[in-house]
């Protein structure tokens, strides 16, 4: 048997092969032999392991496990086993796409995701499919530049840059430097808890914080806060200039309805 | 042409930033043209002091690095049309810019500026380097304070052996009612230490730390470190104005002195 025993390898993971038709015991030597050839490929990481193509029980599991740790250095995080019988269903779906056919529900969650930005990306550009999600505050000389919208779960503070050629969102104090829409999105937009930035770059437009009035900075602070009172801000792109405005109805429909 | 002038100190926290954005801010006054570049990447205080941070768009590592012009880079000053501000890059470090394109970038703005105001990080590493590459001049900052004196000390022969012309000394935040006690250096015992030529001294004032807060230098205001940082810039001038007088400042330290005691 040329390729009873089949590796492939995910970002954070492999996929096992194994051949439903050999015996257990002929397949055991086949694994041994596939994880001592690639023991140097694979390193010593930790890694899940999903064994597909065979229905195999608890023993047969621990077997292969113990295989893999005696002919190779990686240590297997979460062991995934998969149901042929679904399999069966999932070779049968990919057949079906080839006729362009309205796929069922049996579907692995890889291809979920795919399916579903297909469908985005027709609705348009203005949020990009994906966004990348940072937690915790982004202090001064930090930045974020991501191709995707961003969303901060945290404060971005004053000398703290995040760029994005979508959208930003940030759950938090904005209080640093957003740039959206770098790639010349006009439609992007900024969006914060408490937006009190720096600077604001949309596209083509700037907006910088109005000079601050005379008297210490700290206590003008002081006083213009009332966290509880204040509502989540947007900026974006109206005629040309970056606008500030309550988030609100008015803003969704103005802004997205008019797309 | 121009004169590049470096502000160092070695230490840490006497007053380098300040001082650049005071001695900036009074050339200006005297209607030349100043050019203030913040060397210190990575942490970078120069805008906030000069309340030009929210004007960034471009910065020393853009133009050293070529993605941007000169021009693009420098910001004007909210309140003088000759003085402008190249601000230093927050997410970078030191060894983003050598002294080679420092000096490069110094003579390029002395064609066009009257002065060349580098204020440099503290430390005698990279950012020192830098900072120095170009200079004609130094002025070195210090506090009277031991240690703040011990670094200068070090400064002043590093400046030596990189063959900068002439370093001048800025006694700052000096507190003439404990030098009178006795309890701090006089300018006089800094400059025995260090034998350099002192070209002016600025007494502790709370005035530079609203201002400080403000963003507002205040070179050339009536308060008494405005006054001493408007003395310094004529000396740097060369005009000759003498040292506010230790009977007029004790005079006005009595006066100030009296105002907080009756509060």
């Amino acid at each position: 048997m040329v390729n009873s025993v089949n590796l492939k390898g995910t970002s954070s993971g492999m996929i096992l092969e194994l051949d439903p038709e050999i015996s257990f015991d002929e397949l055991k030597g086949d694994i041994a032999n596939k994880f001592k050839e690639n023991k140097n490929f694979l390193g010593s990481s930790m890694m899940g392991l999903l064994i597909k193509g065979r229905t195999i029980d608890d023993s047969e599991e621990e077997e292969i496990l113990k295989l893999i740790s005696d002919n190779c250095n990686i240590k297997i995080s979460c062991v995934l086993k998969e149901d042929p019988d679904l399999d069966k269903i999932f070779l049968g779906y990919v057949s079906n796409t080839e006729n362009k056919e309205i796929p069922n529900k049996e579907l692995d969650s890889e291809n979920k995701v795919e399916l579903a930005t297909e469908a985005d990306s027709e609705v348009g550009d203005l949020l990009p499919n994906s966004a990348f999600i940072y937690s915790g505050n982004l202090r001064s000389g930090q930045s974020i530049s991501d191709r995707r919208s961003v969303v901060v779960m945290g404060d971005v503070k004053p000398g703290a840059t995040v760029t994005s050629d979508g959208s930003i969102f940030v759950l938090g104090a904005l209080r640093g430097s957003a740039f959206a829409g770098a790639s010349g999105d006009e439609k992007a937009f900024v969006f914060a808890l408490d937006l009190d930035p720096l600077q604001i770059r949309i596209s083509n437009a700037i907006a910088i914080s109005p000079d601050s009035e005379k008297g210490p900075k700290l206590k003008v602070r002081r006083f213009r806060k009332k966290p509880d009172e204040k509502a989540s801000e947007v900026a974006y792109i109206l005629d040309g200039h970056v606008v500030k405005d309550s988030y609100g109805l008015s803003f969704l429909r103005n802004h997205l309805g008019a797309k | 042409m121009g004169e590049v002038i470096v502000v160092t100190s070695g230490k840490g926290g006497v007053g380098k930033t300040t001082t650049t954005a005071n001695i900036g801010t009074g050339l200006a006054k005297l209607n030349k043209k100043v050019v203030l570049i913040d060397t210190d990447i990575g942490l970078r205080n120069l805008d906030v002091v000069m309340g030009l941070e929210n004007r960034i768009v471009y910065n020393l590592v853009d133009v050293v690095e070529g993605s941007c012009k000169v021009k693009q880079a420098m910001i004007r000053d909210k309140r003088f049309d000759n003085l402008f501000l190249l601000p230093a890059a927050q997410t970078k470090d030191k060894t983003s810019v050598t002294p080679d394109q420092m000096k490069k970038l110094a003579e390029e703005l002395k064609a066009e500026f009257d002065y060349v105001i580098m204020d440099c990080p503290a430390g005698i590493e990279q950012g020192f380097k830098n900072a120095i590459a170009g200079a004609e001049r130094a002025i070195v900052v210090t506090t009277p304070e031991v240690s703040a004196v011990r670094d200068a000390d070090r400064i002043i022969g590093l400046l030596e052996a990189n063959e900068i012309g002439k370093t001048q000394l800025i006694v700052n935040r000096l507190r003439p009612d404990m030098v009178k006690r006795g309890d701090m250096m006089s300018a006089e015992d800094v400059i025995d230490i260090l034998a350099v030529d002192l070209v002016g001294v600025v007494p502790d004032d709370e005035s530079i730390v609203v201002a400080t807060n403000n963003g507002e230098p205040l070179a050339g205001d009536s308060s008494l470190a405005g006054q001493a940082y408007m003395n310094i810039c004529r000396r740097i001038l060369g005009e000759s104005v003498p040292l506010l007088s230790l009977d007029d400042k004790k005079g006005l330290f009595k006066a100030l002195a009296g105002v907080f005691r009756k509060s």
